[in-house]
Protein backbone atom coordinates (compact mmCIF):
# COMPACT_ATOMS: atom_id res chain seq x y z
CA UNK A 1 0.00 0.00 0.00
CA UNK A 2 2.86 2.36 0.93
CA UNK A 3 4.76 1.49 -2.26
CA UNK A 4 1.72 2.13 -4.39
CA UNK A 5 1.07 5.51 -2.80
CA UNK A 6 4.71 6.52 -3.27
CA UNK A 7 4.14 6.79 -6.98
CA UNK A 8 1.35 9.30 -6.34
CA UNK A 9 3.32 11.33 -3.84
CA UNK A 10 4.02 14.18 -6.25
CA UNK A 11 0.48 14.40 -7.57
CA UNK A 12 -1.75 17.22 -6.45
CA UNK A 13 -5.10 16.45 -4.81
CA UNK A 14 -6.93 17.50 -7.92
CA UNK A 15 -4.79 15.18 -10.04
CA UNK A 16 -5.42 12.26 -7.73
CA UNK A 17 -9.17 12.52 -7.78
CA UNK A 18 -9.73 11.34 -11.39
CA UNK A 19 -7.46 8.41 -10.60
CA UNK A 20 -9.63 7.58 -7.60
CA UNK A 21 -12.63 7.69 -9.92
CA UNK A 22 -10.85 5.03 -11.98
CA UNK A 23 -10.42 2.90 -8.85
CA UNK A 24 -6.69 3.49 -8.47
CA UNK A 25 -6.04 2.16 -4.98
CA UNK A 26 -2.70 3.96 -4.66
CA UNK A 27 -4.21 7.32 -5.50
CA UNK A 28 -6.91 6.78 -2.90
CA UNK A 29 -4.32 5.80 -0.28
CA UNK A 30 -2.39 8.98 -0.98
CA UNK A 31 -5.50 11.13 -0.56
CA UNK A 32 -6.43 9.28 2.60
CA UNK A 33 -2.90 9.71 3.92
CA UNK A 34 -3.17 13.46 3.34
CA UNK A 35 -6.62 14.05 4.75
CA UNK A 36 -7.75 11.03 6.78
CA UNK A 37 -6.28 11.96 10.14
CA UNK A 38 -6.76 15.67 9.52
CA UNK A 39 -10.48 15.31 8.87
CA UNK A 40 -10.79 12.90 11.75
CA UNK A 41 -9.35 15.67 13.95
CA UNK A 42 -11.82 18.14 12.53
CA UNK A 43 -14.78 15.83 13.18
CA UNK A 44 -13.40 14.91 16.59
CA UNK A 45 -13.25 18.56 17.68
CA UNK A 46 -16.51 19.52 16.06
CA UNK A 47 -18.50 16.53 17.29
CA UNK A 48 -17.97 16.75 21.03
CA UNK A 49 -14.72 14.73 20.98
CA UNK A 50 -16.67 11.58 20.22
CA UNK A 51 -14.12 9.23 18.59
CA UNK A 52 -16.63 6.76 17.14
CA UNK A 53 -18.78 9.49 15.68
CA UNK A 54 -15.72 11.14 14.17
CA UNK A 55 -14.57 7.85 12.62
CA UNK A 56 -18.00 7.13 11.21
CA UNK A 57 -18.09 10.56 9.64
CA UNK A 58 -14.62 10.20 8.14
CA UNK A 59 -15.63 6.89 6.59
CA UNK A 60 -18.85 8.36 5.24
CA UNK A 61 -17.00 11.36 3.87
CA UNK A 62 -14.45 9.26 1.97
CA UNK A 63 -17.24 7.07 0.63
CA UNK A 64 -18.79 10.23 -0.76
CA UNK A 65 -15.45 11.12 -2.31
CA UNK A 66 -15.30 7.70 -3.98
CA UNK A 67 -18.87 7.93 -5.23
CA UNK A 68 -18.71 11.53 -6.45
CA UNK A 69 -15.11 11.66 -7.66
CA UNK A 70 -16.39 12.09 -11.20
CA UNK A 71 -18.59 15.03 -10.33
CA UNK A 72 -15.77 17.10 -8.81
CA UNK A 73 -15.53 20.52 -10.48
CA UNK A 74 -12.12 21.02 -12.02
CA UNK A 75 -10.59 24.33 -11.01
CA UNK A 76 -11.91 24.09 -7.49
CA UNK A 77 -9.68 23.28 -4.52
CA UNK A 78 -10.07 19.66 -3.42
CA UNK A 79 -9.36 20.44 0.24
CA UNK A 80 -12.03 23.16 0.26
CA UNK A 81 -14.49 20.76 -1.36
CA UNK A 82 -13.64 18.12 1.23
CA UNK A 83 -14.03 20.53 4.13
CA UNK A 84 -17.31 21.88 2.80
CA UNK A 85 -18.71 18.32 2.72
CA UNK A 86 -17.38 17.78 6.25
CA UNK A 87 -18.88 21.08 7.37
CA UNK A 88 -22.30 20.06 6.04
CA UNK A 89 -22.03 16.69 7.73
CA UNK A 90 -21.27 18.43 11.02
CA UNK A 91 -24.31 20.64 10.51
CA UNK A 92 -26.45 17.52 10.11
CA UNK A 93 -24.94 16.04 13.27
CA UNK A 94 -25.74 19.23 15.17
CA UNK A 95 -29.31 19.08 13.94
CA UNK A 96 -29.62 15.47 15.09
CA UNK A 97 -28.06 16.37 18.42
CA UNK A 98 -30.45 19.29 18.82
CA UNK A 99 -33.41 16.96 18.36
CA UNK A 100 -31.91 14.48 20.83
CA UNK A 101 -31.29 17.27 23.38
CA UNK A 102 -34.89 18.40 23.09
CA UNK A 103 -36.00 14.95 24.17
CA UNK A 104 -33.28 14.15 26.67
CA UNK A 105 -32.92 17.59 28.27
CA UNK A 106 -29.55 16.59 29.68
CA UNK A 107 -26.23 17.88 28.50
CA UNK A 108 -23.24 15.74 29.35
CA UNK A 109 -20.37 17.59 27.82
CA UNK A 110 -17.20 17.30 29.83
CA UNK A 111 -14.07 18.73 28.28
CA UNK A 112 -11.23 16.31 27.69
CA UNK A 113 -8.05 18.18 28.47
CA UNK A 114 -4.49 17.07 28.98
CA UNK A 115 -3.22 16.98 32.58
CA UNK A 116 -1.02 19.91 33.48
CA UNK A 117 1.58 20.39 36.23
CA UNK A 118 0.75 24.05 36.47
CA UNK A 119 -2.67 24.19 38.12
CA UNK A 120 -3.45 27.64 36.82
CA UNK A 121 -2.64 26.56 33.32
CA UNK A 122 -4.77 23.45 33.85
CA UNK A 123 -7.70 25.63 34.95
CA UNK A 124 -7.20 27.91 31.98
CA UNK A 125 -7.08 24.97 29.60
CA UNK A 126 -10.37 23.66 30.98
CA UNK A 127 -11.91 27.12 30.77
CA UNK A 128 -10.86 27.46 27.12
CA UNK A 129 -12.23 23.99 26.32
CA UNK A 130 -15.51 24.89 28.04
CA UNK A 131 -15.63 28.17 26.20
CA UNK A 132 -15.21 26.42 22.83
CA UNK A 133 -17.72 23.78 23.89
CA UNK A 134 -20.35 26.41 24.60
CA UNK A 135 -20.04 27.98 21.16
CA UNK A 136 -22.88 27.33 18.75
CA UNK A 137 -22.32 25.29 15.60
CA UNK A 138 -21.48 28.25 13.38
CA UNK A 139 -18.99 29.88 15.77
CA UNK A 140 -17.36 26.61 16.68
CA UNK A 141 -16.94 25.80 13.01
CA UNK A 142 -15.32 29.16 12.45
CA UNK A 143 -12.99 28.74 15.42
CA UNK A 144 -11.96 25.18 14.52
CA UNK A 145 -11.40 25.95 10.84
CA UNK A 146 -9.42 29.12 11.50
CA UNK A 147 -7.42 28.39 14.67
CA UNK A 148 -7.18 24.62 14.71
CA UNK A 149 -7.25 23.60 11.07
CA UNK A 150 -5.29 26.76 10.25
CA UNK A 151 -7.32 27.48 7.12
CA UNK A 152 -7.23 30.92 5.55
CA UNK A 153 -10.17 33.32 5.47
CA UNK A 154 -10.79 32.79 1.71
CA UNK A 155 -10.84 29.02 2.24
CA UNK A 156 -13.29 29.32 5.14
CA UNK A 157 -15.41 31.64 3.05
CA UNK A 158 -15.58 29.01 0.32
CA UNK A 159 -16.32 26.20 2.77
CA UNK A 160 -19.03 28.01 4.70
CA UNK A 161 -20.41 29.93 1.70
CA UNK A 162 -20.08 33.22 3.55
CA UNK A 163 -18.36 36.35 2.17
CA UNK A 164 -14.79 36.96 3.32
CA UNK A 165 -15.65 40.28 4.97
CA UNK A 166 -18.32 38.57 7.05
CA UNK A 167 -15.85 35.86 8.07
CA UNK A 168 -13.33 38.47 9.24
CA UNK A 169 -15.95 40.37 11.18
CA UNK A 170 -17.28 37.20 12.80
CA UNK A 171 -13.79 36.10 13.78
CA UNK A 172 -13.17 39.46 15.41
CA UNK A 173 -16.36 39.29 17.48
CA UNK A 174 -15.75 35.65 18.31
CA UNK A 175 -12.32 36.46 19.81
CA UNK A 176 -13.80 39.36 21.73
CA UNK A 177 -16.56 37.16 23.14
CA UNK A 178 -14.09 34.47 24.20
CA UNK A 179 -11.75 37.02 25.75
CA UNK A 180 -14.62 38.42 27.83
CA UNK A 181 -15.50 34.95 29.07
CA UNK A 182 -11.89 34.30 30.11
CA UNK A 183 -11.37 37.67 31.82
CA UNK A 184 -10.71 36.05 35.21
CA UNK A 185 -7.48 34.54 33.82
CA UNK A 186 -6.14 37.91 32.74
CA UNK A 187 -4.10 38.47 35.88
CA UNK A 188 -3.08 34.88 36.51
CA UNK A 189 0.52 34.01 35.86
CA UNK A 190 -0.06 31.38 33.24
CA UNK A 191 2.28 32.59 30.59
CA UNK A 192 5.56 30.83 29.92
CA UNK B 1 -2.58 41.16 8.36
CA UNK B 2 -5.62 40.10 10.36
CA UNK B 3 -5.99 40.85 14.07
CA UNK B 4 -5.74 37.14 14.94
CA UNK B 5 -2.58 36.81 12.83
CA UNK B 6 -0.96 39.69 14.70
CA UNK B 7 -1.88 38.10 18.06
CA UNK B 8 -0.53 34.72 17.04
CA UNK B 9 2.68 35.92 15.42
CA UNK B 10 3.80 38.96 17.38
CA UNK B 11 4.62 40.02 20.94
CA UNK B 12 3.05 43.06 22.58
CA UNK B 13 6.24 45.10 22.76
CA UNK B 14 6.92 44.48 19.06
CA UNK B 15 3.62 45.86 17.84
CA UNK B 16 3.58 48.95 15.71
CA UNK B 17 1.27 51.86 16.47
CA UNK B 18 -0.95 50.90 13.56
CA UNK B 19 -1.23 47.34 14.83
CA UNK B 20 -2.02 48.50 18.37
CA UNK B 21 -4.72 50.75 16.96
CA UNK B 22 -6.12 47.85 14.96
CA UNK B 23 -6.15 45.66 18.06
CA UNK B 24 -7.53 48.36 20.38
CA UNK B 25 -11.18 47.10 20.41
CA UNK B 26 -9.99 43.53 20.93
CA UNK B 27 -6.99 43.86 23.24
CA UNK B 28 -6.64 47.21 24.91
CA UNK B 29 -3.58 46.32 27.02
CA UNK B 30 -0.80 43.79 27.26
CA UNK B 31 -2.72 41.52 29.63
CA UNK B 32 -5.65 41.16 27.27
CA UNK B 33 -3.30 40.69 24.35
CA UNK B 34 -1.46 37.91 26.18
CA UNK B 35 -4.72 36.30 27.25
CA UNK B 36 -5.83 36.03 23.63
CA UNK B 37 -2.40 34.83 22.57
CA UNK B 38 -2.40 32.05 25.14
CA UNK B 39 -5.95 31.07 24.30
CA UNK B 40 -5.06 30.62 20.63
CA UNK B 41 -1.90 28.75 21.56
CA UNK B 42 -3.88 26.33 23.74
CA UNK B 43 -6.40 25.84 20.94
CA UNK B 44 -3.54 24.88 18.63
CA UNK B 45 -2.14 22.46 21.21
CA UNK B 46 -5.60 20.99 21.66
CA UNK B 47 -5.81 20.43 17.92
CA UNK B 48 -2.65 18.35 18.04
CA UNK B 49 -3.99 16.23 20.91
CA UNK B 50 -6.34 14.14 18.79
CA UNK B 51 -6.32 10.32 19.00
CA UNK B 52 -5.25 8.30 15.98
CA UNK B 53 -7.96 7.17 13.58
CA UNK B 54 -8.80 3.47 13.40
CA UNK B 55 -6.61 1.96 10.62
CA UNK B 56 -9.42 -0.44 9.64
CA UNK B 57 -11.33 2.46 8.17
CA UNK B 58 -8.78 2.80 5.37
CA UNK B 59 -9.03 -0.92 4.62
CA UNK B 60 -12.81 -0.79 4.54
CA UNK B 61 -12.71 2.21 2.24
CA UNK B 62 -10.27 0.42 -0.05
CA UNK B 63 -12.66 -2.53 -0.19
CA UNK B 64 -15.55 -0.31 -1.15
CA UNK B 65 -13.36 1.44 -3.74
CA UNK B 66 -12.50 -1.88 -5.39
CA UNK B 67 -16.00 -3.26 -5.22
CA UNK B 68 -17.60 0.06 -5.88
CA UNK B 69 -19.63 -1.15 -8.85
CA UNK B 70 -20.59 -4.48 -7.31
CA UNK B 71 -23.71 -3.25 -5.60
CA UNK B 72 -25.00 -1.69 -8.81
CA UNK B 73 -24.23 -4.89 -10.79
CA UNK B 74 -26.01 -6.91 -8.16
CA UNK B 75 -28.92 -4.55 -8.37
CA UNK B 76 -29.13 -5.19 -12.12
CA UNK B 77 -29.00 -8.93 -11.59
CA UNK B 78 -31.78 -8.73 -9.04
CA UNK B 79 -33.88 -6.54 -11.36
CA UNK B 80 -33.35 -8.99 -14.25
CA UNK B 81 -34.27 -11.95 -12.04
CA UNK B 82 -37.44 -10.21 -10.86
CA UNK B 83 -38.41 -9.28 -14.44
CA UNK B 84 -37.86 -12.88 -15.54
CA UNK B 85 -39.95 -14.23 -12.68
CA UNK B 86 -42.76 -11.81 -13.52
CA UNK B 87 -42.60 -12.84 -17.21
CA UNK B 88 -42.72 -16.54 -16.42
CA UNK B 89 -45.58 -16.00 -13.99
CA UNK B 90 -47.57 -13.99 -16.49
CA UNK B 91 -47.04 -16.62 -19.21
CA UNK B 92 -48.15 -19.37 -16.86
CA UNK B 93 -51.29 -17.46 -15.95
CA UNK B 94 -52.17 -16.84 -19.61
CA UNK B 95 -51.68 -20.53 -20.38
CA UNK B 96 -54.02 -21.52 -17.58
CA UNK B 97 -56.60 -19.11 -18.86
CA UNK B 98 -56.69 -20.88 -22.28
CA UNK B 99 -57.23 -24.31 -20.73
CA UNK B 100 -60.17 -23.18 -18.72
CA UNK B 101 -62.70 -21.32 -20.94
CA UNK B 102 -64.24 -18.32 -19.38
CA UNK B 103 -67.83 -19.17 -20.54
CA UNK B 104 -69.09 -22.71 -20.97
CA UNK B 105 -70.93 -23.68 -24.19
CA UNK B 106 -74.59 -22.86 -24.05
CA UNK B 107 -76.57 -26.12 -23.96
CA UNK B 108 -78.78 -26.84 -26.95
CA UNK B 109 -82.42 -26.02 -26.54
CA UNK B 110 -84.33 -29.25 -26.47
CA UNK B 111 -87.71 -27.86 -27.26
CA UNK B 112 -86.90 -27.59 -31.00
CA UNK B 113 -86.82 -31.16 -32.12
CA UNK B 114 -86.02 -30.40 -35.69
CA UNK B 115 -82.57 -29.21 -36.37
CA UNK B 116 -82.32 -26.43 -38.89
CA UNK B 117 -79.22 -26.30 -41.00
CA UNK B 118 -79.09 -23.18 -43.12
CA UNK B 119 -78.94 -23.61 -46.87
CA UNK B 120 -80.19 -27.21 -47.00
CA UNK B 121 -83.90 -26.62 -47.26
CA UNK B 122 -85.14 -23.36 -48.59
CA UNK B 123 -88.30 -21.76 -47.27
CA UNK B 124 -88.51 -24.31 -44.60
CA UNK B 125 -90.95 -23.06 -42.07
CA UNK B 126 -89.60 -22.67 -38.68
CA UNK B 127 -91.64 -24.78 -36.41
CA UNK B 128 -91.68 -23.54 -32.98
CA UNK B 129 -93.63 -25.59 -30.65
CA UNK B 130 -94.86 -23.59 -27.79
CA UNK B 131 -93.61 -24.79 -24.53
CA UNK B 132 -95.96 -26.91 -22.58
CA UNK B 133 -97.50 -24.72 -20.05
CA UNK B 134 -98.35 -26.12 -16.76
CA UNK B 135 -101.54 -24.87 -15.27
CA UNK B 136 -101.52 -24.86 -11.61
CA UNK B 137 -104.95 -25.04 -10.06
CA UNK B 138 -105.00 -23.89 -6.60
CA UNK B 139 -107.72 -25.30 -4.43
CA UNK B 140 -108.50 -23.43 -1.29
CA UNK B 141 -107.51 -25.24 1.76
CA UNK B 142 -110.27 -26.84 3.75
CA UNK B 143 -110.85 -25.13 7.00
CA UNK B 144 -112.21 -26.90 10.06
CA UNK B 145 -115.86 -25.88 10.60
CA UNK B 146 -116.78 -25.43 14.18
CA UNK B 147 -120.30 -26.77 14.71
CA UNK B 148 -122.08 -25.04 17.56
CA UNK B 149 -123.28 -27.28 20.34
CA UNK B 150 -127.05 -27.54 20.58
CA UNK B 151 -128.27 -26.97 24.09
CA UNK B 152 -131.95 -27.78 25.01
CA UNK B 153 -133.90 -24.64 25.88
CA UNK B 154 -134.89 -25.95 29.29
CA UNK B 155 -131.38 -25.86 30.46
CA UNK B 156 -130.90 -22.21 29.62
CA UNK B 157 -132.56 -20.68 32.74
CA UNK B 158 -132.35 -22.28 36.05
CA UNK B 159 -134.89 -20.82 38.47
CA UNK B 160 -133.73 -20.85 42.02
CA UNK B 161 -135.69 -23.08 44.29
CA UNK B 162 -137.72 -20.95 46.75
CA UNK B 163 -138.01 -22.29 50.24
CA UNK B 164 -141.55 -22.56 51.71
CA UNK B 165 -142.88 -19.45 53.32
CA UNK B 166 -143.41 -21.14 56.68
CA UNK B 167 -139.77 -21.80 57.04
CA UNK B 168 -138.85 -18.10 56.84
CA UNK B 169 -137.79 -16.66 60.07
CA UNK B 170 -138.10 -12.98 60.62
CA UNK B 171 -135.53 -11.58 62.95
CA UNK B 172 -136.99 -9.40 65.77
CA UNK B 173 -136.11 -5.68 65.64
CA UNK B 174 -133.43 -4.45 68.01
CA UNK B 175 -134.47 -3.03 71.36
CA UNK B 176 -137.78 -4.82 71.06
CA UNK B 177 -137.44 -6.39 74.42
CA UNK B 178 -136.54 -3.01 75.94
CA UNK B 179 -139.58 -1.45 74.36
CA UNK B 180 -141.88 -4.09 75.76
CA UNK B 181 -140.36 -3.72 79.17
CA UNK B 182 -140.93 0.03 79.10
CA UNK B 183 -144.52 -0.35 77.97
CA UNK B 184 -145.17 -2.80 80.70
CA UNK B 185 -143.71 -0.60 83.40
CA UNK B 186 -146.44 2.09 83.76
CA UNK B 187 -144.83 3.79 86.75
CA UNK B 188 -141.64 4.32 84.85
CA UNK B 189 -143.58 5.63 81.90
CA UNK B 190 -145.41 8.08 84.08
CA UNK B 191 -142.15 9.27 85.57
CA UNK B 192 -140.60 9.78 82.20
CA UNK B 193 -143.64 11.64 80.98
CA UNK B 194 -143.59 13.83 84.03
CA UNK B 195 -139.96 14.58 83.80
CA UNK B 196 -140.16 15.26 80.12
Amino acid sequence: MAIRSLSYHDHTDEELLPLVANKAAGAFDELYHRYGQRLFGYFFRMLWKDKEKAEDNVQELFLKVIQHANSFETGRSFSTWLYSIAHNMCKNEYRKQEIRMKHAKTITASPVVAKEKNLDLQKFRIAVANCIGRLDEEKRSLFVLRFQEQLSVPQISSIMHIPEGTIKSRLFYLLKEMKNELQEFKTLHIYP
Amino acid sequence: MQAEDIIQQKEWHLLTDAERELLQPLAADEQEFNLLKKMLLLAEEDAAAVPAIDPNIQRRLQDSLQGKNQPSKRRWYYAAAIALAIGVGAAYLIQNRKDEPIAHEIPRLERNQKEITPGTEKNQPLVITPPVQETIVKTPEKKDVIVPKVIPPDTYVQTPVQPPIDTIKTNPPPYASINTMLKNDSALMAFVAEAY
